[in-house]
């Protein structure tokens, strides 16, 4: 038994005696929530003589971040935003086989779709499936009629200690994106349709704490739209959206209220595996709102 | 009664922790930087990968004079990729349309979402030009009616801009919009010859106006192993200046 857990269950049994001191500190909980998007095949670090980034990134120092968090938390989700493939020879020459097979010695607990995901076709992107040992979480991306048909889900719940984590993801319109012979028959569905069913069922009836969306839709618009600000301010449910596409180097998170005034947090860490961002949540049974709403960061990135 | 007690206390602690909401939250920016401790059990898996793939790419094949980096709307590294595009596609483009192309009625048009990487200064490697150029795109000739051109000329003045070869200018502002082609004002009556990518084609960046076009031709030669062949064959590549292909008016 983790520390963690001792304590929760320590508190949990004292809250029988003691049910008035329940919220006593002890009976806390966080979850540190880890994550990528856009990392492009860099597998390895960017060349020494690189202009902009030089030996910058790199999954092997990426990988040894991750453990050392993990060996410190209890409580770890690392999840990606999408755009897995295509930026360097790894994924021309091997189509995407040695990335998924990274991830997983990472431990990635799930990853989402991006446009570029779709550059090898799906034929060979079921064929390179099986090395994920975590799912693909596709919300608005109805695969029944192409080679991945059942081979990705919507969303997934995650029991992290006492907390219970819903996941999902949503892609962005491939048509004038994606060669249409890449993506065959997928048909792509309302982002913020679907976000707000799963959003709701994740929330509501699945009673999570927490809810993720990743979203390669964009922090702007950029061929139609649709982008995270929209999916922010046009649902509700979602506490925080990790998203992709844009390559936006975010310093810190920015937070917006969702359509029914409740603060959802916004997060991107560029591209390429340059940066591993992290925000831990910390929760109590009091679910002091005002205070986690009180912590209003909005910076109100620039396009560029 | 013991099982009892247990009972009530892990309803407890299901209720109590289903009900636990966001208090607060904390937020890292962890850069992934050189001398940071890395994790060597990964070595031996790339290693296998990319000990194939460096003696590929790792191939020099020429080297560039400067770096050539993009941006709209007009850039050494667009004008250098639409020139060898375009020097590529005329030469063979003649044989495949069965009508004579010039630089009177024909250019090139790519977009700058398309170019990967930039040029780096110094040796040009196989790899370099990958990462340019990762996509399996190939060169295709699309031939445009007047409504078409308007319709391209419309979206390079919204887009502010795309990369095009060295004999099209285009002057564009929201009262009038122009192209010379070789230096002759473009007359609005004749068909024009667009040497662009299967993508784009396809109406690819939304270029609508070339997926709407009735004829189109396809090389099926990649632009990756034109830029190849051109590196390659030239050794050397000069700058590329900006020099008023793309002027955008807003």
């Amino acid at each position: 038994m983790k520390r963690g857990e001792f304590i929760r269950l320590m508190a949990c049994g004292s809250a029988t005696l003691l049910p008035l001191t329940s919220a006593m500190s002890g009976d806390t909980e966080s979850v540190t929530i880890l994550h990528t998007n856009d990392t492009h095949s860099r597998i390895d670090p960017f060349p020494a003589g690189h202009k902009k980034y030089p030996d910058k990134g790199g999954v092997s120092r990426r990988k040894a971040l991750v453990d050392a968090i993990r060996a410190e938390e209890e409580n770890v989700l690392l999840l990606d935003a999408g755009d897995i493939f295509q930026g360097t020879p790894y994924f021309n020459l091997y189509g995407g086989e040695l990335e998924l097979k990274l991830m997983s010695s990472m431990q990635y607990d799930a990853a989402t779709m991006g446009n570029h995901d779709f550059d090898a076709g799906l034929e060979q992107f079921s064929r390179v499936l099986p090395n994920a040992d975590f799912p693909f979480l596709c919300a608005n991306y109805d695969f029944s009629n192409t080679p991945i048909a059942g081979k990705t889900k919507p969303y997934h719940v995650f029991q992290k200690g006492g907390l219970k984590i819903g996941v999902f993801g949503v892609g962005i319109e491939l048509n004038g994106l994606v060669p249409s012979a890449l993506y065959g028959d997928t048909v792509y569905q309302n982002p913020i349709e679907k976000a707000q069913y799963y959003a709701t069922l994740l929330k509501e009836d699945l009673k999570c704490n927490l809810v993720i969306c990743l979203s390669h839709l964009g922090y702007f618009p950029r061929l139609n739209d649709m982008c995270d600000k929209v999916l922010a301010e046009q649902t509700s449910g979602i506490d925080l959206i990790i998203g992709g596409h844009t390559h936006t180097f975010f310093t810190e998170p920015e937070m917006r209220k969702n359509k029914l005034g409740k603060s959802v947090l916004i997060n991107q860490v560029g591209f390429a595996g340059l940066v591993l961002g992290r925000i831990d949540f910390f929760f109590d049974k009091k679910g002091q709102a005002d205070r986690w709403a009180a912590n209003p960061i909005s910076t109100h990135y620039d396009i560029t | 009664m013991r099982l009892a007690h247990l009972y009530i206390i892990s309803t407890l602690f299901l209720f109590a922790c289903s009900s636990q909401q966001i208090s607060d939250y904390k937020y890292n920016y962890n850069e992934v930087e050189s001398g940071m401790q890395q994790d060597s059990s990964f070595d031996s898996l790339i290693s296998t990968y990319r000990i194939k793939m460096d003696a590929m790419m790792n191939e020099v094949i020429g080297s560039s004079d400067s770096t050539l980096v993009k941006y709209a709307p007009e850039s050494p590294l667009g004008n250098f990729s639409a020139d060898v595009i375009y020097t590529a596609g005329l030469n063979n483009a003649s044989k495949l349309v069965g009508k004579e192309l010039t630089k009177e009625n024909s250019f090139c048009l790519l977009n700058f979402g398309g170019l990967r990487a930039p040029l780096n200064q110094g040796n040009i490697t196989v790899g370099n030009i990958y990462e340019l150029m990762p996509f399996d795109n190939r060169v295709v000739v699309v031939e445009l009616e007047v409504e078409q051109i308007r319709e391209m000329l419309d979206y390079l003045y919204e887009k502010n801009g795309q990369p095009v070869s060295d004999n099209a200018r285009f002057v564009l502002s929201k009262a009038a919009k122009k192209l010379w082609l070789n230096d002759k004002p473009y007359n609005f009556k004749e068909k024009l010859y667009i040497i662009t990518s299967d993508y784009l084609a396809g109406g690819g960046d939304k270029m609508t106006f070339l997926s709407d076009a009735s004829n189109l031709w396809d090389s099926g030669v990649l632009m990756r192993d034109i830029y190849l062949e051109h590196v390659r064959r030239q050794k050397t590549i000069p700058y590329y200046p900006v020099q008023k292909r793309m002027e955008v008016i807003k």
